[in-house]
Formats: C-alpha cells, structure tokens, sequence
C-alpha cells in the first residue's frame, strides 16, 4: 500500500505519544538504563583490548553471513553426527507447526520455556495455546510479562517498565494467591522460585532459543542467569531448539570471543552466572532427544541488502537501547516490536515490512551512541538513513514533508539566502515567536510544531555577531 | 545428509532457504565506513580507565576477588586442609543433606559430621537430587579474569543436575587449573561433554534492575582454592 505514512494512524509517532507521557514509565526507565549503562562502562573499561575484541566479534559475523549457507549445512551435518534433529522453517508458521507437532508427538499439553526472543517472534505462546499446548515462561522477568498478559518492553528486561510494587500485586494475584508478599526484589524472586520448581521438576518437553551454534562442533550455547536456563536444557525428556540462521558460528574459538562480548554488554557482568553448552544428545545427563529449529523467516531478505544486512550480526545484547536517548524516554512498547531499541529499528522494518514498522527507521536522532557500544560494530545510524532513503523510495511519501525539505535546501545552499532569512526573522522576532511558542499554527505546520520545543528567535544571530565583533579579536 | 528423518513438506524448506541465502549473497557488501566511525573512544564520558591491575595479579588472587565480588564465598587452603575447610563451611550452614559425585576425592568428605551424604550413581531421579541441600565437587578447569567455574561432567563433577538442584554448591579448584581469561577456554575443555560455566550463585536483576542472588539454581556457591 503506497499512502502518507503521516496519514496512517499508526507507526512510532503515534504509539509512543501514550508511553512519553507516562511519568511513572520514565522515571523507570531512566533509573534502570543509567544504572545498567554504569555497569557496562565499568566492565568493558577492564578489557584493555576491547576494541580488538569488538572486530573481531565483527569479522567473525561477516564470515558468517558472507558463507551462511554452506555454514548451516555445516551445522546441520555436525549435529545430526551428535544425535540431534535438524528442522528447517521458511517462516514463523512453519517453526510453529514443527514445535506443535513434536510436543503433540510426546503427548504432552504442557511445556516449559527458556526466555527467546526468536520465539516471542514466532508468537509461540499464543500458537500452542490455541491447539491447546500451556506454555511456562519460567524466567522471571518474561513471566512477570506473561502473567500480566503483557509484552516485553526490553530484549533483556522483559519488565522493565513495571516496578516492584506492581510486581507484588501482579504475584498476589497469581502465582502467590493467598499469600501476602513483601515487595522486595528477593522476596518476589523467592516467590516465582516456589512457583517454578514443581513445573522444572515434571515438565518433558522444553523450549528454548539458542544464542550460539557452533558449525564445526554442532554445539549449542544458552547463556542466562538465573538458572532457568539450566532446568529447561537438564531436566526435561526433549529439548527442542529454535534458532534464525544468523546464529551460527564457524568454530568453537570464536564462541570463547562472543562469551567476553555479550555478557559486558549486556548485563555490564564479567561473565553472566550460568552459560551451558551441549553438543547434541549426552547419554545419562540431559534430554533423550534435541530438536534445532532453524528459521528464516525473511531473515534471507535481509542477507539480501548489502548495506541492512549487519543487522543480522546483532547478538540480542541490548546495549543499543540502554544508551539510546529514544528508547529511554519511549521504551520498548512504542516500538510495536519484540526487536525495539536502536536495533529495533532496522531490524523490524527489515524482517517484518509492516506499515508501522516502516516508520521505525525515523525513531532515532542518528546521534550514534548505538554504533559506539555495539559490541559486533553494528553501523546503526548508517543502516537507520540507508533505510529512510528505502521507504522513501518505495513510496511512502509525504508531500509536505518534500516540499519543505526542498525549500530548506533552497535556503541552506547559499549563504546570502540563509543569511537573508535570519535577518528577516530577527526583525520579525516578536511576532514570530508569540505564533510559534504559544499561537497555534494552521495544518502540517500546527502537527510539527506540536511535537517540537522550538527556540525562541534570538535578537541577534551568529553572523550578526560576528559582523560586530570577531574581525576585533584579530581573527 | 542431516534431514533424512523429516517429511518432503520440511525438507523442501531447507532447500529453499539455502537457495534464498545464497541468492541474497550475490551482491556484497559497499566497503566499511571510515575506521574512525563507531570506535569507543577511551576517555570519553562514561568510559572508566582501563584497569591495568587485573594484568599484574596472580590468577588464583584475580579469581578470588572476582568471585567475592558476586557474592560467593571463598575459602584458600593447602591441599591437606581440604577436609577440615569443608567441614567448616558445612557447619557454619544449615544443612542435612549432601550428594557427591562418583569420583569425588572421599577424604575430602571425611571430617563432615552429623550429615546424610549420598554418592550419585547417575540414577537418582531428580525430585531426589532436589530434596537435598548441598553438592560437593570438584573442578577441571576455572576462568581467572571472570571468576568463572567450568564444570565439563568430569567423573569429580558429576552429571549437571547435580550441581543444579541442590540450594548449596561447594566446589574445590587447584589453582593450577585456573586459566586467565576466556579467550583460550576451549582449548583447555573438551565439547564432547555438556559444559557448564557458573560465575557466582545464580542470579536476577529482572525487578528494578536490582541484583537478587538466587533464583532456580544454587543460592549460596562455596569455592575452595587448593595451592
């Protein structure tokens, strides 16, 4: 559909005006992204060769994607050798069937899950439900999401917009009914451990992402904290696997490499408590059967632009959103993707194509702290313009947004014309700041000037300044 | 070739999808942007100096003060003063219960008194395993710069659910096993088993972004460090 993003009443503009306004949801957001941005700072100031680090981890995801389908099949043939069962999924209803069906084949209508973003995709929970399949977030975070029919607002802290005394109320409800619980964070911790324990102990099928596949090896990586992790991949009969084709690595060093990167950058840890590898079906320790979902779904379309493909090296780490100074005053919800943040924002309008996605590449200042802490170079501001140009161009115009931007180049590419313009404003400055900061304007102009806090136009400009002053200071 | 097993339907998108990836390869990526772009710059707000300290410890001193800093406990002994340290430590907790490992050094169990202990013989269901307190293990291998433990089922550490269920892990690490950083760890560990990395007591800042010491896996992690 080509028409006027500005006219669609949906996209980032629109859903992040509620979250803005949301003092409570600020205050949160702002307390928990500088106090975790700290963290990292710390960590990462400890590794004397970050840098090098970061190419490498950098050089390593393009090798990858340069030779991603020999990789795969690599993978593939190194896991089906250790005793585990490849599955290919072109998109998300594909991965949905295959999971439903190897549940359905063990008889079970329960399952328990490992935190994944690449099944929050999928809408997995929503799919099993409606064939009659209860899926258990067992961490606590997507659990909190969860039991408040929510959704994750940060690929790391699923909940961070809820506070402790929300949380308190949302457990009395559920989990803990009956119970009066104190809202301290362990407190509440506690409760979701009495909750969990009895799910771990008799589930038989677990679900869970994969952060890392190792072609060489065919061995799998889950890096977690609480412990979850290690239930899910221990303690259940099957353990079925769901990872993009983007998560494969060549060899086993080059984990040891992705081990110091994510968990500095995401958590601000020196390493996280609990990393598991397993390298397919481990007789007498683990599950009996191990599925690998591999998925596309449009992944392969976004191989497929030169410059938007980085995207497809982002390891989930979320430090792009903790520095980010949109996602700091929106949050994630605004964006309308499980992908937001900085990285949301070209990878959703990448994978996903949705109207409202289309507008996420305009969600950002292009001030580039998200390049700076991206630990695998992610050339962010680079990809967010390359993608505006794309939209753009595949028509979603907005004629008045043209014309303005035509006559702004009109008058900054001259500087007798820039010069002309200021000297009128100057003069007219009284009239002209009592329209724009308190008179309400008429049409496009009235909607831009809306979102905007507008200078006041001062009485003398720069030039006019220096016309008077600078050739005095011998310069 | 890995998919014999699925039906036509699946195997089809395997064949599609590797015919996708590699249509998508066909034209590469524009140079890099400028080396400059997107490079931490040391001194800029927010970037701490790096910390040179950590290159002039011994591994054994670097490891303990990263694991007291997650909150663990630690404990350096001589190797003859493993059984009297355990021991110690068991009576300062509560606890009534232990599972060890097959292949567990027994005269480090010797001097623990008043205590059910079990030996796993791989078998023990794991509502079992969970109805014990603590774990004892040793360790093959451990990470200096990130306080890290790597248990790789070696016949002193067990299957994983050993070092899982139980609310209390003490572990036991010759400091000649302690490696310096990440980067070289599959070199001294094999993938042939399942690996486990643990760095400090399981863990959860999902509240507030306040740090909360135990969730699902072992609250309270004891190491041992034998010179």
């Amino acid at each position: 559909m080509k028409s006027e993003m500005a006219k669609a009443k949906t996209g980032f503009p629109f859903t992040s005006i509620e979250q803005i306004n949301n003092s409570q949801l600020r205050a949160n957001l702002k307390s928990a992204t500088s106090a975790i941005r700290e963290k990292r700072a710390k960590v990462v100031g400890e590794k004397q060769d970050w840098e090098e680090l970061r190419r490498t981890g950098e050089r390593i995801k393009d090798e990858v994607l340069s030779s991603l389908d020999e990789y795969l099949l690599q993978l593939e043939e190194s896991v089906t050798k250790v005793g585990g069962i490849v599955h290919w999924a072109a998109d998300s209803s594909e991965a949905n069937r295959i999971i439903l069906s190897l549940i359905q084949e063990h008889g079970e209508s329960e399952v328990i899950k490992v935190k994944s973003l690449t099944t929050d995709e999928l809408d997995l929970n929503e799919y099993l439900a409606n064939h009659g399949v209860s899926a258990f977030e067992t961490d606590l975070a997507e659990l909190i999401v969860q039991l408040a029919h929510d959704k994750p607002s940060h690929i790391l802290v699923p909940a961070i917009h809820k506070s402790r005394s929300e949380i308190k109320e949302l457990f009395e409800n559920t989990i803990s009914k009956g119970r009066v619980l104190g809202d301290g964070p362990a407190e509440l911790a506690e409760a979701s451990r009495l909750y969990l324990r009895q799910k771990f102990l008799s589930s038989k099928v677990a679900v869970s992402g994969v952060n890392f596949a190792v072609a060489e090896t065919g061995t799998v990586c889950i890096v977690e904290s609480e412990g979850n992790g290690r239930m899910c991949l221990t303690l259940p009969k099957v353990l079925i696997s769901v990872m993009g084709i983007e998560k494969v690595l060549p060899k086993l060093d080059d984990l040891a490499v992705f081990l110091e990167l994510l968990p500095r950058s995401s958590t601000g840890e020196r390493m996280n408590p609990y990393t598991s590898t397993w390298t397919g079906v481990h007789p007498g320790d683990g599950p009996e059967e191990f599925h690998l979902v591999i998925l596309d779904n449009r992944r392969s379309h976004v191989l497929a632009d030169p410059v938007g493909r980085q995207a497809l090296r982002c390891i989930r780490c979320s430090a792009c959103l903790n520095v980010c100074p949109v996602y700091e005053r929106s949050g994630g919800h605004a964006y309308g993707s499980v992908y937001p943040g900085p990285i949301g924002a070209i990878l959703s309008p990448q994978l996903f194509a949705t109207e409202a996605s289309l507008s996420l590449p305009w969600a950002s200042t292009l001030c580039g702290a998200c390049y700076e802490v991206c630990p695998v170079r992610i050339d962010i501001p680079r990809v967010l313009v390359h993608l505006r140009e794309k939209v753009i161009s595949e028509g979603y115009k907005s004629k008045s947004e043209e014309a303005s931007f035509r006559l702004i180049a009109l008058v900054l590419n001259a500087g007798r014309r820039f010069d002309l313009i200021q000297q009128v404003a100057t003069r007219l400055r009284r009239p002209l700041n009592r329209l724009f900061l308190a008179g309400s304007l008429p049409g496009v102009l009235g909607k831009w000037r809306a979102a905007r806090q507008i200078p006041e136009i001062p009485k003398e400009t720069f030039r006019m300044w220096w016309r008077a002053n600078g050739s005095d200071n011998g310069n | 070739m890995g998919a014999t097993m699925e039906t036509s339907g699946i195997k089809s998108s395997r064949a599609a999808i590797l015919e996708l990836v590699k249509a998508a390869l066909r034209e590469k990526s524009p140079s890099a942007p400028s080396a400059l772009a997107g490079i931490a710059t040391p001194g800029a707000p927010g970037t701490p100096p790096s910390i040179r300290k950590h290159l002039e410890q011994s591994v054994a001193d670097l490891f303990e003060e990263v694991l007291l800093d997650y909150k663990a406990t630690v404990r350096r002994c001589a190797e003859h003063q493993v059984p009297s340290v355990i021991a110690e430590l068991f009576a300062s907790q509560e606890i009534s219960s232990a599972v060890i490992p097959d292949g567990l050094d027994r005269s480090w169990i010797e001097q623990i008194k008043g205590i059910e202990l079990v030996v796993d013989d791989g078998f023990r269901s794991t509502g079992e395993l969970a109805s014990i307190d603590a774990v004892i293990t040793g360790c093959a291998c451990a990470i200096a710069e990130t306080g890290t433990l790597v248990l790789s089922c070696q016949p002193d550490e067990g299957r994983r659910a050993i070092t899982l269920l139980p609310d209390f892990h003490f572990c036991v690490v010759r400091s000649s096993v302690i490696i310096r950083g990440v980067n070289d760890l599959f070199k001294h560990v094999s993938v042939a088993n399942p690996i486990t990395l643990i760095s400090g007591p399981s863990a959860t800042s999902d509240i507030e972004l306040k740090r909360v010491e135990g969730v699902h896996g072992p609250r309270n992690l004891f190491v041992i460090i034998v010179s």
